[in-house]
């Protein structure tokens, strides 16, 4: 047996047929090792279906409330540096309050990056470059659909940059997917990225809508993607909303008579998309404005507690709600008493004021006023508008603007403009829907009057500092403030990390 | 018996293979147990001579499994630390049980920048030839906090019983990895239990019962805490810091934090620990059995963390035709673990960081209310079954041998928790999670031997494989339910409500994911031989894995190696040399992705979630896609990533035999990685993931191994083994042709270490803000990043002179990899009496003291929430020496406590005597030996482990730290165990 040998061409047959066996298993394997993953879409099976340009659509909205919602950040950038608010132990918000906006801190370099604000311009470059494939493939996806989507991330992507520029000044200008090619840019000087922003806008309105869903709506009346206004309020652009966006770009470019233009459109149409001033305690209930999604947000990025997407941060609540709202003992940030009481300076004011008659504090803006531990609790969208806080699970909306900010706006750009009446006329709208007479001072207070309604009417939703620039660009009476402004100290310094990946990008030269 | 008997060398090539694949040897009835062969005697082993091997010296080392079974190990890789030269295991935490630990064949394939990495890096672990499955860390996408995956968290090779284990072999080289191609690109272990034997008729019984002692901490108060800070305060406090003094320091006289630091008491307990098993084999030489079944306990030294392990198996063998064995098996386990109650843990698994400004208190009181609250009224269950098996059939006729056979493994979690409304801010939670992981695999083999002449022979061989896995989980947690008695998340049971399904009492979030994977492959192996002097072996093969995309998804690989035999050609009469044999290999072998994402190509997937809250995906109540700006952009062509490696080895045995070596040398490249790239944020990416990073490793290996004394019946034996590695890995390219890239804070530099910490120098402090230095030239001050020194900041060297310090001034400092590990032992006899002791070491290597760093820090930990600032309750013991630190003001914005500086590196050396046993041999009693067979036992014995650690290292257990060298302080340390045992075999 040990020297049997085969015979060769039985040896060489057999081998053969075993190869052959296994070319076999091996062609019906290749087919085995096709699998499309559970966890995610290729290209091959996206943009196929008016569920993809749904999902595609309301993704870009979701990366800007990310965006917005990341570390609190629209409230790190707009209500904190050189506030009304004092943090209490985090270092990082006492540096950004004191305007130290390049100290080392872990959240203060990762608010400096605006990579999750153009995470939001591709995904809307994307949707303006596929989004037409649907409507071959899908005839449920209408080219009035389209439009009316196409507009939103015109308007959506103009928004970013607007929001961008605040921030940081000249931003690259990208308009363009690019898909995998990386190609640096240098910044764009933040005229243009505004005047951009600008055309964008005014090409987006035509084909916004009031409302969505609303079969009475003017411009695209019906169902949108099946759904009636119960879940689109509060929750799209509408046109009123790229007009007040439009009124603010304007604004920020101090050219004011566009901008009381814009925002006359938004206070003359605010009714058709379902907005209105409203009274203190609708603003503050827990129930009120800021809870879930409605149509008083004029543009505002929800997270409702119907559609269950409440969190524990990316709410002004995480940063100011302590106990006995909630179970946190101190709060991050908080009001001093003596701020308060020279903000709120007038009687009878909802928001706060001292009744006279027994000097006790009225106010839907603050719990626990005089303690040692005075809560600003403005905003306290608690779950399902709960009051139980023992679980800090929020359900505000991250609202940029609303009815009583554009007429301030209006107010403002008008006063500039020299313009006394209707001016006058706006402030006293907000005046007198917070218990407040109106305003009767001489003329030249006008502008000072509305900024201070301002700073109280928008109190925790993110103006502060933006408006503090707007203000010092009309009066030019703060030498510092006005070097800071000449020399882009307004803006925020790029993160190392941001200018480390791209050559071509220069630091502000403020923080250099 | 004659008729099937084959040439030592034949034999040797068949049983190779067989339990190369898992197939017993002894149910072909044929197995040839008088002869021996080179191979089977050579000391390439690292521990006993004596040890049964069944594999060629190829960089393959087989354990010392009869010393190492009297030690109580908990998983497999307690058992491989140490025992194999080549093999670095990280354990976390000495908490048992625990899915943290790694282990590292040759080195440090590539940088661990994200937590998924360590799972990529780990050896294929087979089981009788079944490539065992693990857990995918996918679910990590959708945590918050990665401490721990989600689940059981239990670590899947605590499945291994050694009662049940014949051989471990440690499969290094690529040569040696080849055949069983990509899963063994990290290397392979591979476990072969008993087996079924013909006419050997046995009964074991194994146990063992034994005690975990506690540690010995000294506990601390408030008070050595104020005392810690005060100094602080006092030097650079501003008084509004003054103010925010944390309120539980403040009052002297609150009993709760002044008064009695107890809680030791409660957290430090010994434990017992026990193993109990048995089995039974019987049968003739045409069908025989074996049933093993088993209990063990194990327990950490603290938090009443224990593993129960429950395992049966059950194996047959038949030859229903003179040429056909058909054989199977069936091992099941079960695992019960009770994990740790660190806060970290819990808050993590909750994704909610509540106020922690106040640690617990240290009283006992206190503590203990936790701790009942935690025994009477939380729920937390953790279980794994697990259950493997294979069918095959194995056709012989003539020179020709045909394998097939099924093979499966499956493996589920299961984890319950509830933690009721006292234990957290006055809500209770709830989680459920069940995963499982499911692996079919189909393996077919021809061998065909072909006999040249009577010097020269060729074997010939081919196999295909197709391997198929699905890993799933479905997770569930709930927060808020309406009551403490209520622990289960109930959801609405009726069709026609439009809540049906939904959550009825608790806020809950729920996740699910699957990933299915196959891999097929195809080779086929030659092996010349001339007599016994020289073998050429070439494999090639090809591997097509889903994971892939379809235009990269082959990839053919070769792998050649040679053994020449000195001793039989050049030095046959030479006295000294009884052995010298020279091997050299040289292979390629492609590396699995274990995530699918990469086959897709340019994708999208649900990227709404921010730091908070990264599991986000809906929009106005409606999912959403997105392109994966978190995750990085993936592009088309992505190619196979591989591993290259050479090899070289001597063996020598000089005196006959009575001292043995094996020296190595090995060179190996793991080519064309992926990794994620730094590109422009104004992309929207954070990264776009690249391939071609190159790493090598390249390292020796020596194993010595001497019968010092040589003793015969009644005379003292003393057998010494030593074993030693040394490993150092570098990077020899990035993607794109880069030479250093920063991501995160780890740098990677082309010609570096990849295990480097990159720190800042420390050069003194800034006693005052006018010793701050001011560049001449600019008149800029000295500054971190843009911000300026002040006094109490601490003076960082400055290395480009540019008066700013940041990464560009890091230097690479200390690796924690170890440059050396190693073994000693030594075993002596006397009589029936046996002593073993057991050295284990690890050299040269570094670890970041985050745990102190942490304390100095208080400031910032404190006033950020942050999850990695919970003080647990061991913050109450004084373990870390505060004056050898220098003093900074802690208040400062460059963090002046930063765990980026030298100051927190420290020599993580060490040399652990990590058992000691002591065992006596009855079975020369007749009355318990009554058959009088040879291979009959009766062994009693006792066990020490971890007595002592040397090393100049000042934080805890220097065996436990992070992957990355980190230590965090919140691993529980390596336990003391003393354990008395019996093993029978009748």
């Amino acid at each position: 047996m040990k020297n049997m040998r085969f015979n060769t061409k039985i040896s060489f047959f057999r081998i053969f047929s075993g190869a052959l066996i296994l070319t076999v298993l091996m062609s019906g394997c290749n087919k085995k090792l096709d699998i499309d993953s559970t966890h995610l879409v290729n290209e091959k099976n996206n943009w196929k279906s008016i569920t993809d340009t749904r999902s595609a659509l309301l993704g870009t909205y979701g990366l800007l409330r990310a965006a917005m919602a990341d570390k609190n950040a629209h409230w790190l950038y707009g209500e904190l540096r050189n506030g009304d608010f004092q943090a209490t132990s985090r270092l990082d918000l006492k540096a950004i309050i004191g305007s130290n906006l390049n100290a080392p801190y872990p959240v203060v370099q990762s608010l400096s990056s605006w990579r999750r604000f153009y995470a939001v311009i591709n995904s809307a470059n994307l949707f303006i470059d596929r989004a037409h494939e649907v409507m071959a493939l899908d005839k449920q996806y209408t080219e009035k659909n389209y439009q009316v989507d196409i507009a939103q991330m015109h308007a959506l992507r103009a928004f970013a940059y607007f929001y961008m520029t605040r921030i940081w000044g000249d931003v690259p200008l990208i308009k363009s997917v690019n898909d995998g090619s990386f190609e640096q840019a240098k910044r764009t000087p933040k005229e243009d990225v505004l005047g951009y922003a600008e055309s964008e806008l005014l090409k987006a309105v035509q084909d916004l809508p009031y409302k969505y869903g609303d079969i009475f709506d003017p411009v695209f009346p019906g169902l949108y993607y099946g759904q009636g206004i119960a879940a689109w309020n509060g929750v799209l652009l509408t046109k009123v909303s790229a007009y007040a966006i439009l009124a603010h770009v304007a604004v920020w470019n101090e050219r004011y008579i566009d901008a009381s233009g814009y925002a006359r459109f938004v206070l003359d149409n605010a009714s058709k998309a379902g907005s209105s001033y409203m009274t203190t305690a609708l603003l503050t209930r827990v129930d009120g404005f800021f809870y879930d999604k409605n149509t008083n947000q004029i543009f505002g990025l929800p997270f409702a507690w119907s559609d269950r997407e409440a969190s524990l941060d990316g709410h002004i609540e995480d940063l100011t709600l302590a106990a006995p709202l909630v179970v946190r003992p101190v709060p991050q940030m908080f009001m001093p008493d003596q701020t308060i009481l020279s903000i709120f300076d007038e009687d009878k004011d909802e928001r706060f004021s001292i009744n006279a008659a027994n000097g006790r504090a009225v106010t839907d803006y603050f719990t626990g006023f005089g303690s040692s531990n005075t809560i600003f609790s403005k905003v306290k969208c608690i779950r399902n508008a709960s009051t139980d806080g023992s679980l800090g699970l929020f359900s505000s909306a991250i609202v940029f603007t609303r009815l009583e900010e554009i007429a301030l706006l209006y107010a403002e750009s008008m006063a500039v403009l020299d313009n006394m009446d209707p001016a006058i006329d706006a402030l006293d709208n907000v005046r007198l829907s917070r218990g407040l007479p109106r305003y009767t001072g001489p003329n030249s207070g006008v502008l000072d009057a509305i900024f201070k309604e301002r700073r109280r009417e928008l109190m925790g939703e993110g103006w502060r500092w933006y408006d503090q620039v707007r203000y010092n660009r009309i009066k030019k009476s703060d030498t510092q403030f006005n070097k800071l402004i000449s020399t882009n100290g307004i803006f925020w310094p790029i993160s190392q990390d941001v200018l480390s990946r791209n050559s071509l990008l220069v630091q502000n030269e403020y923080w250099r | 018996m004659n008729k099937h008997r084959l040439i030592p060398c034949q034999c040797l090539l068949v049983s190779f293979f067989l339990v190369g694949l898992g197939f017993p040897l002894s149910g072909f009835g044929f197995q040839d147990t008088t002869s021996r062969s080179k191979k089977d005697t050579v000391a390439a082993d690292s521990g006993s001579v004596k040890l049964r091997r069944f594999v060629s010296v190829k960089n393959v080392d087989s354990l010392p499994l009869k010393q190492l079974g009297l030690i109580p190990f908990s998983s497999l890789q307690q058992v491989i630390k140490g025992s194999v030269a080549g093999v670095y295991v990280q354990e976390t935490s000495g908490e048992p049980g625990t899915t943290e630990q790694s282990m590292m064949i040759r080195g440090l394939p590539m940088p661990l920048l994200s937590r998924k990495d360590i799972y990529q890096v780990q050896p294929t672990v087979y089981l009788n030839g079944i490539p065992l499955i693990q857990d995918n860390p996918f679910m990590f996408d959708v945590q918050r906090f990665s401490y721990l995956p989600i689940g059981p968290a239990t670590n899947l090779l605590s499945t291994i019983d050694l009662d049940n284990i014949e051989s471990i072999n440690v499969i290094k080289g690529g040569a040696a990895a080849a055949v069983y191609g990509p899963r063994a690109a990290n290397g392979a272990i591979f476990i072969t239990t008993k087996n079924a034997q013909e006419g050997l008729n046995q009964i074991s019984f194994n146990s063992y019962y034994g005690m975990v002692q506690k540690d010995q901490v000294t506990p601390a108060n408030a008070k050595n805490e104020n005392d810690f800070r005060m100094p602080f305060y006092n030097k650079f406090a501003s008084p509004a810091d003054m103010d925010n003094y944390p309120a539980y320091l403040r009052d002297a006289t609150n009993e709760n934090y002044y008064g009695p630091s107890n809680w030791t008491d409660l957290y430090y307990k010994n434990s017992p620990v026990h193993n109990i098993n048995g089995s039974i084999t019987g049968g003739t030489s045409r069908s025989n059995f074996r049933f093993f079944a088993g209990n063990t306990k194990s327990a950490g030294n603290a938090d009443d963390t224990k593993l129960d392990k429950y395992v049966a198996s059950f194996f047959i063998n038949m030859l229903p035709l003179k040429w056909l064995t058909v054989s199977s098996m069936i091992n099941a386990t079960r695992l019960d673990r009770d994990r740790n109650k660190s806060f970290r843990d819990r808050f993590a698994e909750m994704q909610y960081v509540p106020d922690l400004s106040s640690p617990i208190s240290p009283n006992k009181l206190i503590y203990g209310s936790l701790l009942d609250e935690y025994k009477n009224r939380a729920i937390d269950k953790n279980k794994n079954n697990a259950v493997q098996g294979y069918f095959s059939l194995n056709a012989k006729i003539k020179d020709i041998d045909f394998i097939s056979r099924i093979g499966f493994d499956y493996n589920e979690g299961l984890r319950d928790v509830f933690y009721p409304s006292t234990m957290f801010d006055g809500n209770n939670f709830v989680s459920n999670y069940f995963g499982y992981n499911q692996r079919v695999v189909i393996d077919n083999i021809l061998r065909y031997k072909y006999h040249l002449n009577e010097q020269q022979s060729l074997n010939l061989e081919a196999g295909h494989s197709f391997q198929a896995d699905v890993n799933k989980y479905n997770y569930a947690f709930g927060y808020k339910g309406s009551s403490d008695y209520i622990k289960i998340n109930v959801v609405n049971g009726d069709p026609k409500s439009d809540q049906y399904l939904l959550p009825k009492d608790f806020i809950v979030s729920r996740f699910t994911d699957r990933q299915k994977s196959n891999l097929s492959s195809l080779y086929a192996k030659a092996t010349y031989n001339f007599k016994e002097d020289l073998s050429l072996t070439a494999v090639a093969r090809t591997d097509g894995s889903s994971n892939m995309q379809p235009s990269a998804r082959w990839f053919f690989s070769p792998a050649i190696s040679a053994d020449y035999n000195l001793k039989n050609t050049l030095l046959k009469d030479n006295s000294t040399f009884s052995k010298l044999l020279l091997s050299a290999s040289w292979s390629r072998i492609g590396k699995l992705i274990s995530d699918d994402h990469f086959a897709a190509g340019p994708q999208y997937n649900v990227d709404l979630g921010w730091s908070g809250n990264p599991a986000f995906y809906s929009y106005g109540g409606f999912g959403t896609l997105s392109r994966p700006y978190t995750t990085g952009w993936i592009g088309y062509d992505i190619p196979w990533s591989y591993v290259q490696e050479t090899n070289v080895g001597i063996d020598a045995g000089f005196f006959n035999n009575r001292l043995q070596t094996r020296f190595e040398l090995y060179s190996k490249n793991n080519n064309r990685m992926l990794l994620p790239m730094p590109v422009n944020a104004e992309s929207g990416y954070t990264a776009a993931y690249q391939s071609g990073m190159d790493v090598n490793n390249s390292g020796a290996e020596l194993i010595l191994q001497a019968e010092v004394l040589k003793g015969t019946k009644g005379q003292l034996s003393w057998t010494s083994s030593f074993n030693a590695a040394y490993n150092q890995n570098k990077l020899k390219a990035l993607p794109g042709g880069m030479s250093e890239i920063l991501i995160g804070t780890q740098k990677l530099v082309v010609g570096q270490a990849i295990d480097k910490f990159w720190v800042l120098q420390t050069h003194g402090v800034f006693n005052s803000d006018v010793e701050v230095p001011v560049d001449p030239k600019t008149f800029q001050i000295f500054n971190y990043k843009g911000l300026p020194f002040h006094g109490g900041d601490p003076r960082w060297k400055d290395l480009n002179g540019d008066y700013t310090i940041n990464e560009s001034d890091k230097v690479p400092l200390g690796n924690y990899i170890p440059k050396f590990t190693g073994n000693f032992s030594n075993q002596f006899t006397y009589g029936d009496f046996g002593l073993n002791f057991n050295f284990y070491f690890a050299l040269g290597r570094n670890i970041l003291n985050q745990a102190v760093a942490g304390r100095f820090d208080f400031i910032n930990r404190k006033g950020t929430n942050d999850i990695a600032a919970v003080d647990e309750i061991t913050f109450w013991q004084t373990n870390f020496d505060a004056s050898k630190y220098p003093v900074y003001n802690p208040w400062s914005a460059v963090q002046s406590y930063r765990s980026d500086q030298d100051i927190f590196i420290e020599n993580g050396s060490y040399l652990k005597l990590r058992s000691v046993s002591l065992s006596y041999d009855l079975a020369r009693l007749s009355f318990l030996n009554p058959r009088k067979r040879a291979q009959s036992k009766f062994l009693v014995y006792m066990t020490a482990t971890n007595l002592f650690t040397i090393t100049p290292y000042t934080g805890g257990d220097p065996e436990v730290v992070g992957y990355t060298g980190i230590d965090t302080g919140y691993g529980l340390s390596m336990p003391k165990t003393y354990i008395l045992g019996i093993k029978v075999d009748l």
